[in-house]
C-alpha cells in the first residue's frame, strides 16, 4: 500500500470548487511533483491535504484516513506542510520558529537534538539563531520554513512552491537540500511547482494538473525527455 | 550590525547584578511613590491598576493579535464582582479578587469562542457588542448592582488589615501596595507565559495562523485560553479598581471609553512588550492630567489627542518598543543556547 493515497479529492473555497476529483499517490520515501499553471489547484491541493481547508473524497495516509482532521491532527499523523510564501513567524527568533515546528512533541531532548541537527544542515539558521525571522532574506526564510516543517519528524513533507520568488542559485541550493533530506531521512516529498525543470530533476514521478484535474501522470524521466509532452504541457 | 557597548551573557554574574540593580530601582521607585501626598499616591495607584488591566489586554491583542474592544466589560465585571460581594455579602475585599478573576476567565473563554471562526475586525465587532452590553446589563439587574444609581463601598470595609499598622485614613497606601504587588505578580506571569511554549504558540498564531496550525499548534485552545487569561487579568484590575474608587456606576468607568483607553495605553506603551502596559498606563493617567493643566475643557482633550497622535507617529512600536531598540544598541544579553551549554560542559 502507498504511503499516501488520494481518491476523488474535491475542495474549494465556499461555493467555488477548485479541485474536481483528484487522484494521486505517494510511495514511502518517494519524491513526487505536481506541476501546473497558475490556478490549476496546486495550492488548494496542499491546503486540503494538510487539513487547512475541508475536502470530500478520501485521503488515506499510512493506512489511516485523514478525512475530517484539522491541521494540527494531520501534523500529528506525520504529514507536514511548508506553506507557500514561507509563512515563518516573523516576530519569533529563528530558533523559536523551529521549536514551534515541534509543537506536538513532548521529548525535550529530542527537540533540542533536532534543532541542532537542522541548524547544521542549514548553517544560516545557526548563524541567525537569535534573530527575529522577519529579518531574514527570502531564501533564508524558505530554509527556515523547511526546517520548521521537518521539526515534527514527518514521514511526508508537503512543499507548496518552495522556489517562489527565490534567486535561481538559492533555488538549486534548496532543492539539493531537499534531495539530501529525502535520501538521509527517507522523508517522502510531495511538491507542487511551476519551476518544472528543477522539480523534474528531483522527482521520480509527476502529476500534471489542469483546472483541478490530473491530466497526465508518469515517470519524471519521461516528462524530462519527451519533447511532445514538454511542448504540450510544460511550455518548454 | 553595530556591536553593543556592553555584551552580557545570560545567567552570568554581571547579568545577575544588572537584574538585581533593576529590582532595587523598582523597589526604590515604589517606596518613593508610597511616600508622596495622598492625592499622588491615589494617582499612582490608578497607574498600577491600569497597568494590570492593559497587561491583560496585551495577552489577547498584543501577543495573540486578537483585537478586543470589549475589555471594559471584563474591567467592569471584575469591579462589580468585588463591589457586590463586599457591599451585599460583606466579604473581605481581598478575598473577592480571586472570585473576580475566575468569573472573568469564564467570560473571556466564552468571548474567545467566536474567535475560532471569525477574525480581525469581525472579531472586534463581537467584543464591541460585549462591551456595549455590559453597562446595559448592570442597569437591568438593579437588585444585584444598584442599577443606574450605582453602589457605594463603605470606606470602613476597605480598612487595611491590622498587621500593616496602617490606619483607616491610610487605606490609599494599603491599596497602593496591594496594586503594586499584584502588578509585579501579573508581569511575572506574563513574562513566563510569553516565554513558554504557549507564548510561542500565541505569537506564531498572530504572525501566521495557517502556518501555526500546520506546525501542530491547536489554534482553538490557544485563542480561547488566551482570551480567558486576558479577561481574568483585566477583571482582576477591575476588582482593585472597585476598591480604589469605592463607588461603582454603569456609566462611570465601564463603558466603551474605558476599552478605548486600554487600547490606547497598549499601543502607546508598546503592544506585545512586557513593560509596554506600564508605560501606557502612565500615559493614559498623566497626559490628560497635565493637558488639563495647560488648558481647560475641550482644549485639554484635544491636547491629549494630539500628544497621542504624535507618540503613535514617532514611535509606532510604542514607547517601550523604542526603548528596547535603543537598549539593544548599548546592552546585549547573549543567550546561552542549549548547544553552547553542551559545549561548555564537555
Amino acid at each position: 500500500m502507498s504511503l499516501l493515497e488520494v481518491t476523488g479529492l474535491t475542495a474549494g473555497y465556499g461555493p467555488a470548487r477548485v479541485l474536481h476529483g483528484l487522484d494521486l499517490r505517494v510511495e514511502e520515501g518517494e519524491v513526487v511533483v505536481v506541476l501546473g499553471a497558475n490556478g490549476a489547484g496546486k495550492t488548494t491541493t496542499m491546503r486540503a491535504l494538510s487539513g487547512l481547508i475541508p475536502h470530500t473524497g478520501t485521503v488515506v495516509f499510512d493506512g489511516r484516513s485523514l478525512d475530517g482532521l484539522g491541521p494540527d491532527a494531520v501534523v500529528g499523523r506525520g504529514v507536514s506542510l511548508v506553506p507557500q510564501g514561507r509563512g515563518t513567524f516573523s516576530h519569533l527568533t529563528v530558533l523559536d520558529n523551529l521549536r514551534v515546528g515541534a509543537a506536538l512533541r513532548r521529548d525535550k531532548a529530542g527537540i533540542r537534538e533536532d534543532v541542532d541537527r537542522w541548524c547544521s544542515v542549514f548553517p544560516v539558521l545557526a548563524e541567525r539563531g537569535g534573530q527575529e525571522a522577519g529579518t531574514l532574506s527570502g531564501g533564508e526564510q524558505q530554509m527556515l520554513a523547511v526546517a520548521r516543517a521537518l521539526m515534527s519528524r514527518p514521514r511526508l513533507l508537503l512543499c507548496d512552491e518552495p522556489s517562489l520568488g527565490l534567486a535561481p542559485r538559492i533555488v538549486s541550493e534548496l532543492f539539493a537540500t531537499l534531495a539530501d533530506v529525502n535520501r538521509a531521512e527517507g522523508t517522502a516529498l510531495l511538491l507542487v511547482e511551476q519551476n518544472a525543470d528543477l522539480a523534474l530533476d528531483l522527482a521520480s514521478r509527476v502529476y500534471l494538473l489542469e483546472v483541478g484535474r490530473v491530466v497526465a501522470e508518469g515517470e519524471a524521466a519521461r516528462f524530462r525527455e519527451d519533447e511532445s509532452i514538454r511542448r504540450a504541457y510544460l511550455g518548454l | 550590525m553595530n556591536s553593543p557597548r556592553l555584551a552580557v551573557a545570560q545567567g552570568s554574574a554581571r547579568h545577575r547584578a544588572l537584574q538585581l540593580g533593576g529590582l532595587a530601582l523598582v523597589a526604590l521607585v515604589l517606596l518613593w511613590g508610597a511616600a508622596q501626598e495622598p492625592f499622588r499616591v491615589g494617582q499612582l495607584t490608578s497607574v498600577l491598576i491600569f497597568a494590570i488591566a492593559i497587561s491583560g489586554l496585551n495577552l489577547a491583542t498584543g501577543y495573540t493579535g486578537l483585537l478586543s474592544i470589549g475589555h471594559s466589560a471584563f474591567f467592569g465585571l471584575g469591579a462589580y464582582t468585588t463591589g457586590v460581594l463586599v457591599v451585599t455579602y460583606d466579604v473581605e475585599p481581598m478575598l473577592t479578587l480571586p472570585v473576580a478573576t475566575v468569573l472573568c476567565f469564564v467570560l473571556g473563554f466564552l468571548v474567545g469562542l467566536p474567535a475560532l471562526r471569525i477574525r480581525g475586525l469581525y472579531l472586534a465587532l463581537v467584543t464591541l457588542a460585549v462591551g456595549v452590553a455590559f453597562p446595559e446589563l448592570v442597569r437591568r439587574f438593579t437588585d444585584l448592582t444598584g442599577g443606574a444609581a450605582g453602589m457605594v463601598i463603605r470606606s470602613k470595609q476597605l480598612a487595611p488589615p491590622e498587621w500593616t499598622g496602617l490606619s483607616l485614613g491610610q487605606r490609599g497606601v494599603w491599596l497602593y501596595w496591594v496594586s503594586a504587588v499584584t502588578l509585579i505578580a501579573v508581569l511575572l506571569l506574563v513574562r513566563n507565559l510569553t516565554r513558554s511554549r504557549t507564548g510561542m504558540a500565541m505569537i506564531a498564531t498572530r504572525d501566521n495562523e495557517a502556518a501555526a496550525a500546520s506546525s501542530g499548534v491547536h489554534i482553538a485552545s490557544v485563542k480561547t485560553i488566551v482570551f480567558g487569561l486576558s479577561g481574568a487579568i483585566t477583571g482582576l484590575a477591575g476588582g482593585l479598581f472597585a476598591m480604589y474608587v469605592g463607588a461603582l456606576s454603569p456609566d462611570g468607568s465601564f463603558t466603551l471609553l474605558k476599552s478605548i483607553e486600554l487600547i490606547t495605553g497598549l499601543f502607546v506603551g508598546g503592544a506585545a512588550t512586557l513593560y509596554g502596559p506600564v508605560a501606557g498606563a502612565l500615559a493614559v493617567v498623566f497626559i490628560p492630567y497635565y493637558s488639563s493643566d495647560l488648558a481647560s475643557g475641550h482644549l485639554s482633550g484635544i491636547i491629549f489627542g494630539a500628544v497621542l497622535i504624535l507618540i503613535v507617529f514617532l514611535m509606532p512600536e510604542g514607547v517601550v518598543g523604542v526603548l528596547n531598540r535603543v537598549m539593544r544598541r548599548f546592552v546585549r544579553v547573549t543567550p546561552t543556547s542549549p548547544a553552547q551549554k553542551k559545549r561548555k560542559t564537555r
